[in-house]
């Protein structure tokens, strides 16, 4: 084995009289893929901020190269070659590839810029990385996946010998992912040690080489990832036996619910959307139709167009139980049965600074008040309701949304959608970001709304997740519908083969 | 989560804390051969009368302010409603009712004026209130010629009816009728936030508008509402102004708008939107009514008084904010 590159020992940190992290010790050799895994509010976060800097441990000692260093601030970390790629990625987007590569160390000329040195150092990165993107070309004209490498090079350039990753592959493509593992091969090849954070079990064993559990802020265990499985995986991670990680049920097929017929949709030039091309679908009550593709396929953009957000440049028939409807706007689309729940939920799904309840309540204004004047012993039943069937873990709905923990979030978001009533369910990627335990509720869920009657669309990105939990199983690829499968026959091979079929 | 609330409650009562030490302060210092100059009711009722035009408009502020927005064309509503309202009564020969009347539509076609531009032609409420703060301000001043309208009161033309004159009335003697008229109107927005929809969506809207939009709230409707109310409220103000000093004038409510917006921030109004109530408000607009007044008694240079109001809004708004980060 390669030396030791990082050795961090007994590591505590406590916010008030929260322990977020309780004597937790991690090593890292050069040359290897290290994976953190645990649930969300494991610790994972407070670990590699204290690694990069950003905090400072309660207690415990950081040594690089067996020697003990104090991680001051991010600066110090940077210098002592420590580089961090944010899940949002600290990037400028007004900046160019090489601006944003030597940011905050540009290349002097005089009192002015040697932009020319910059260009050609950049080059030198973007080709180690055999990255075929412009040092010249601004970084809002970039997809997530190439803005991310730029992040690597400029990683590189720092000279980096750690390099953490957090959730790198959470907005990008599949075939995004692919080529950011060969990089991630090519970066441990030269001996370089990556500590890799994913909620993806696929990632881990394509990538990693060890795995380390955290759970509730203290260290599980460390597992060779020849040597283990996901089951085993997950178990350290909950503690406790995952008997079906897909809870789905037959259930009876109804009418059908939403039909949709030759929709097309034209993105305004210079949006980052994507076109969608006479896309035809239909959904019966009591199914669950799931949608996969890559990043950029338009799955979002078809939902966006169901709820309404882009009427003025969409064309084709949208019928509900049969009926044509005509839906210029959200609010048309939750009265007409359709409702909507976005990939996002911190950008486009709640507003943080208000309370569960207040947000639950959004679209239900209307019903819940008398001239204007909220009711709020009505809405007070139906919040109840939600928590119990939701099992929100909040004290109250009186809490702020900004305190809950992802999975939290995202059952305020359910819950709010399901107050609705809605006869159609458009859930986008429902599970991103949450933790195994919440995710296995949310499928539970969705099983027991396809059970109760309710048609309901998902998007997933995750391909075990999506043939887990659908009927039926759509696939988009740039913009065009290309291929429909069977819950039985689907496999991960043909729902890609099949998001990438594009002509 | 328990600490969390005690920790938000003590973040709330942070103004409470903040008046209560200035009121108490303003008591010992402003004793002087044996009276105390700060403590007589009379001047309390001068501070309560003087904070009311701030209040007003300062109501309508925490709105846009809840909804991430801001009004800066609200001082010169003053000015153009003061003018309009006195020429209305004495060159129009208007009577009370239909004076106070157009005045307030006046004033609510320029909020609608503004709430359309940042709706529809989809502007930043910064600029557009900055350019609708001009053009208010210039109307204002070629309506009037540039002079002040003074108001006179009697029922011959050329008169303001003398029902005008109960805007600088004190009731039984003690109490200004601005003042009642600000806690009205106060209480009456507050309950308007805190149990109505329209209130809902000014937070919603404020928190997160696409999640708004998406849950199918009509943020263009709500925004242009809350922008005619500001722009009404600002109207009463301005009335109220013009009875004060018997006179409308153009050049009236200059840096109204940063004071209302001090107001707002002093009170825990955030500028990001989302976040504020009316209590937080007023409190906020007593301080900086208080501040105004100890200064002025304690005989200090008036433009010394804004340099220690420029600082007293720095450490406020420093103490609101959220300091932990993540």
């Amino acid at each position: 084995m390669n030396e030791k590159l990082l050795e961090m020992k007994n590591i505590s940190k406590s916010f008030g009289p929260v322990l977020a992290l309780n004597d937790v010790s991690i090593d890292l050799y050069g040359g290897e893929v290290l994976a953190l895994m645990g649930e969300n509010g494991a610790g994972k976060s407070t670990l590699m901020n204290i690694l990069s800097g950003s905090l400072q441990p309660t207690s415990g000692e950081i040594y690089l190269n067996n020697e003990k260093v104090v991680m001051s601030d991010p600066v110090k970390a940077r210098e002592l070659g420590i580089a961090k790629i944010h899940q949002e990625l600290q990037i400028v987007p007004e900046l160019n590839v090489a601006e944003n590569i030597f940011l905050g160390r540009w290349a002097k000329k005089g009192a002015g810029v040697d932009f020319k040195t910059m260009m050609k150092e950049s080059q030198k990165y973007l080709d180690m990385l055999e990255i075929k993107v412009k040092p010249g070309t601004k970084l809002k004209d970039l997809r997530i996946g190439d803005q991310q490498l730029v992040e690597i090079a400029k990683a590189l350039s720092l000279n980096s010998r750690i390099i953490i990753m957090d959730e790198p592959t959470s907005a990008i493509s599949e075939k995004e992912a692919e080529r950011l593992f060969t990089i991630i091969r090519r970066l441990r090849s030269e001996g370089r040690g990556i500590i890799y954070i994913t909620h993806r079990m696929e990632e881990i064993f394509k990538i990693a080489d060890r795995l380390v559990v955290l759970r509730d802020g203290a260290y599980i265990g460390t597992v060779n990832a020849a040597d283990t499985t996901k089951a085993e995986i997950i178990k350290m991670m909950v503690g406790r036996d995952m008997t079906e990680q897909y809870p789905k049920s037959p259930t009876e097929k109804g009418e059908m619910a939403l039909e949709v017929k030759n929709l097309t949709y034209n993105a305004p030039e210079g949006s980052f959307r994507r076109s969608l091309k006479n896309i035809s679908l239909g959904v019966r009550h009591g199914e669950v139709l799931g949608i996969a593709g890559l990043a950029g396929a338009g799955r979002s953009e078809f939902f966006e167009c169901l709820a309404g957000v882009h009427h003025a440049e969409c064309t084709g028939d949208v019928f509900v139980d049969g009926r044509k409807v005509t839906i210029k706007s959200p609010g048309d689309a939750i009265r007409a049965g359709i409702s909507f729940a976005t990939e996002d939920r911190k950008g486009t799904g709640l507003a943080l600074q208000r309370s569960i309840g207040e947000n639950m309540s959004l679209p239900l204004l209307k019903k819940f008040s008398t001239f204007g004047f909220m009711n709020t012993s009505m809405e007070k039943k139906e919040w109840a309701t939600q928590f119990e069937n939701l099992k929100i873990k909040a004290p109250s709905a009186k809490t702020l949304v900004s305190f809950l923990s992802g999975g939290n979030m995202q059952k305020v978001v359910l819950g709010r959608w399901l107050m609705t009533n809605p006869k159609i369910l458009l859930l986008d990627e429902p599970t991103r970001g949450i933790d195994v335990g919440a995710k296995t509720e949310i499928y539970q869920l969705i099983n027991n709304l396809a059970k109760a009657g309710m048609a309901i669309i998902v998007v997933s990105s995750e391909l075990p997740e999506v043939i887990g939990i659908s009927d039926r199983i759509v696939t988009f690829c740039e913009g065009r519908l290309t291929g429909e499968f069977l819950q039985a026959e689907a496999t991960q091979e043909k729902l890609l083969q099949s998001a990438t079929a594009a002509e | 989560m328990d600490k969390n609330k005690t920790k938000a409650f003590i973040k709330q009562m942070q103004s409470v804390i903040a008046l209560i030490i200035i009121f108490v302060v303003a008591s010992f210092i402003c004793v002087k051969d044996g009276r105390n100059r700060f403590l007589d009711i009379r001047n309390m009722m001068n501070v309560l009368r003087a904070v009311s035009e701030n209040g007003i408009i300062a109501i309508g502020m925490t709105m846009i302010l809840i909804l991430g927005d801001i009004d800066l064309s609200v001082g010169s509503v003053v000015g153009l409603i003061s003018t309009g309202c006195a020429y209305l009564m004495v060159h129009s020969g208007l009577g009370f009712v239909p004076a106070v009347v157009s005045s307030i539509l006046i004033g609510g076609a320029f909020g609608f004026f503004n709430g359309m531009c940042i709706t529809k032609l989809h502007l930043q409420a910064f600029i557009v209130t900055l350019a609708t703060m001009n053009i208010a301000r210039g109307i204002a001043r070629f309506w009037a010629n540039g002079i002040g309208i003074p108001l006179a009161y009697g029922n011959e033309p050329g008169m303001a009816p003398p029902a005008f004159e109960v805007l600088q009335m004190r009731l039984g003697g003690v109490v200004p009728v601005p003042a009642i008229i600000f806690i009205v109107l106060l209480l009456f927005f507050q309950l308007i936030l805190s149990k109505t929809s329209f209130g809902r969506q000014l937070y919603a809207i404020g928190g997160n508008r696409q999640a708004s939009y998406l849950a199918g709230i009509n943020v263009d409707r709500i925004k242009v509402t809350a922008f005619v109310l500001c722009s009404m409220l600002a109207s009463v103000a301005a009335m109220i102004h013009a009875a004060q000093i018997s006179q409308g004038g153009p050049n009236e409510g200059i840096g109204y708008e940063l004071n209302a917006v001090a107001a707002c921030a002093i009170g825990g109004t955030s500028l990001a939107g989302g976040k504020g109530t009316m209590i937080g408000t007023l409190i906020g607009a007593i301080i900086l009514g208080m501040l105004d007044n100890v200064l002025g008694l304690k005989g200090i240079n008036s433009n010394l008084q804004l340099v220690v109001k420029g600082f007293l809004i720095i450490i406020a708004v420093f103490l609101q904010a959220d300091k932990v980060k993540n």
